[in-house]
């Protein structure tokens, strides 16, 4: 590893202007777990590494019904995998949340940290996808607030300019009748990463079993993680049965455009993700029901 | 970038010069000379090198030492009392959770967390709880049945009733060997 000055700035101004005094030659730092890896490779190798964990704003992790719940960019995943809010409003998120890594891992990496590295695989991505999950950004003008889906503009890239950095993630609140579910295929039980990741979103409308809104999220199947429009529209204002089912998961594999590589074939994912589609619909509907 | 910084490891503070790039890993091995944590893989995979940060376990090979400033850590050197090993330790001695060792204080330090948050915790859930740290001799099998030897053991504690003692005879491990399932029971994944 190449060394380099660590900083710990206290507030979100001292660490904008760390990032404008040093430029491409600083690094933000949150659990670690990506950027320690990357500078033992010399993948990275950064003069300047800022620690973000001592800003207040970052590790604020709050529920308000009316606000949704906030994710401080350094509040890591262990956090939200125990949170009683994130369970009962989030369960997708939760479960996601718990796939990540191990106990140890979980307890440093950050969503925040997982949606700056960018990977296709992103393990929180395909959930605050279909959330419609928002992202605070801070730079020299203020802050910013975008959609998660434009945060990621490719691989391993993201709409962050180098003298920005991610402050939180926003997610609303759900709906009433509301339920979420996250499915992710691998090939070991923990330790792994995704080959494919599905999540859904639903809100039923109240009293009957009519789905008022669907929202279907993919990840690890295409260059950044995909929503699949085609197939909310199918399954919005429709009661669940087994011909919609089959025709949404046959609209989200059409919309995977997977690779293959050493860990699965395209044909396999593409099969993998029409299955799970349909089994996180059905667990997102399911639990949507109980309220 | 040299700097000084102190460590709080097992109550007790190490002022120690580092650089920027030294993980906590090497800072609590070369700098503070206590070589429990264990170096396996470097990459957060293993967890040899599990300690405790405020009571959390956390690979320190993923840390950077200046980043520790202002915490507790615990090492495997902080858990006995004196001569007293923690119940954890003993178990695992008494019960054979270990063989060449390399992954012991890890799987401790790990099992001491675990059993902090769920003190009665299942075969599944240790197994759970302990999917981060990888054994290359045991099989799991013994670690998770001194695990749940010592959950035994620290609940008799916090009741007042006297130790079961096991001697070093897994054949007296009592109730352990009941469980036959080896966590693999009907459901278990
Ligand atoms: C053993 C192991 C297992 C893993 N398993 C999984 C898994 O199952 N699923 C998965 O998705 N990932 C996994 N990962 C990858 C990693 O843990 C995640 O991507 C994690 O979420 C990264 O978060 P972090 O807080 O550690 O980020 P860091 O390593 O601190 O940072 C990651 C990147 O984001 C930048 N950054 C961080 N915070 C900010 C900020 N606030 N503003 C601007 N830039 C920022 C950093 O500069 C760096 O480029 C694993 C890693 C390891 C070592
Ligand atoms: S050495 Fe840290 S996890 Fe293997
Ligand atoms: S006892 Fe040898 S690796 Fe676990």
């Amino acid at each position: 590893m190449r060394d380099f000055e660590y900083l710990a700035p206290r507030s979100i101004g001292e660490a904008v202007a760390l990032l404008q005094q040093h430029g491409a030659k600083a690094r933000c730092l949150a659990g670690g777990t990506d950027l320690v890896l990357m500078m033992t490779d010399k993948i990275a190798t950064p003069a300047y590494v800022i620690d973000i964990k001592h800003i207040p704003e970052l590790n604020v992790f709050e529920w308000d019904p009316t606000g949704g719940l906030t994710i401080g960019a350094a509040v890591p995943f262990r956090i939200l995998e125990r949170s009683d809010v994130v369970q009962r409003h989030y369960p997708g998120m939760a479960e996601s949340a718990g796939e990540v890594g191990s106990w140890q891992i979980r307890n440093l990496a950050t969503p925040g940290g997982n949606l700056c590295t960018a990977s296709p695989s992103a393990e929180i991505a395909p959930i605050l996808w279909a959330l419609d999950a928002q992202v605070t950004i801070a730079g020299p003008n203020g802050s910013r607030r975008i959609p998660v889906q434009q945060f990621v503009t490719g691989v391993r890239r993201t709409a962050l300019e180098p003298e920005e950095l991610l402050v939180d993630i926003r997610v609303p609140p759900p709906g009433e009748r509301a339920g979420s579910h996250y499915i992710k295929l691998k090939e070991r039980q923990k330790m792994d990463i995704a080959f494919v990741g599905v999540a859904a979103a639903v809100e039923l409308e109240p009293g009957d079993g009519v789905i008022r809104e669907a929202k279907i999220a993919l990840g690890a199947v295409a260059p950044t993680p995909i929503r699949v429009p085609k197939a909310e529209a199918t399954l919005r204002g429709q009661r669940l049965t087994d011909e919609r089912l089959e025709e949404a998961g046959r609209e989200a594999a059409d919309a995977a455009k997977p690779i293959t590589d050493v860990r699965a074939s395209a044909e396999y994912r593409k099969e993998m993700v029409h299955v799970l589609t349909k089994r996180a619909i059905r667990q997102a509907v399911a639990i949507a029901t109980q309220h | 970038m040299r700097q000084l910084i102190e460590l709080n490891v097992n109550g007790e503070v190490y002022p120690i010069d580092v650089e920027g790039r030294t993980r906590l890993l090497d800072a609590l091995r070369d700098k503070c000379l206590l070589t429990g944590a264990k170096e396996g893989c470097s990459t957060g995979d293993c967890g040899a090198c599990t300690v405790l940060l405020d009571s959390m376990p956390v690979t320190s090979c993923l840390v950077l030492a200046a980043s520790a400033v202002g915490k507790q850590i615990t090492t495997i050197e902080g858990v006995a009392k004196g001569e007293a090993l923690h119940p954890v330790q003993r178990a695992f001695m008494d019960l054979g959770g270990l063989q060449c060792g390399i992954c012991t204080p890890g799987m401790i330090m790990t099992s001491i967390a675990l059993l902090e948050e769920n003190p009665n915790a299942t075969r599944d859930e240790i197994r759970y709880g302990l999917q981060g740290n990888l054994c290359r001799c045991t099989g799991y099998d013994k670690i998770v049945d001194a695990v749940q030897a010592a959950a035994h053991e620290m609940d008799g504690r916090r009741r007042g009733t006297p130790r079961v003692e096991t001697g070093g005879n897994p054949a007296m491990a009592g109730p352990l060997q009941a469980d036959t399932t080896g966590g693999r029971s009907p459901g278990a994944r």
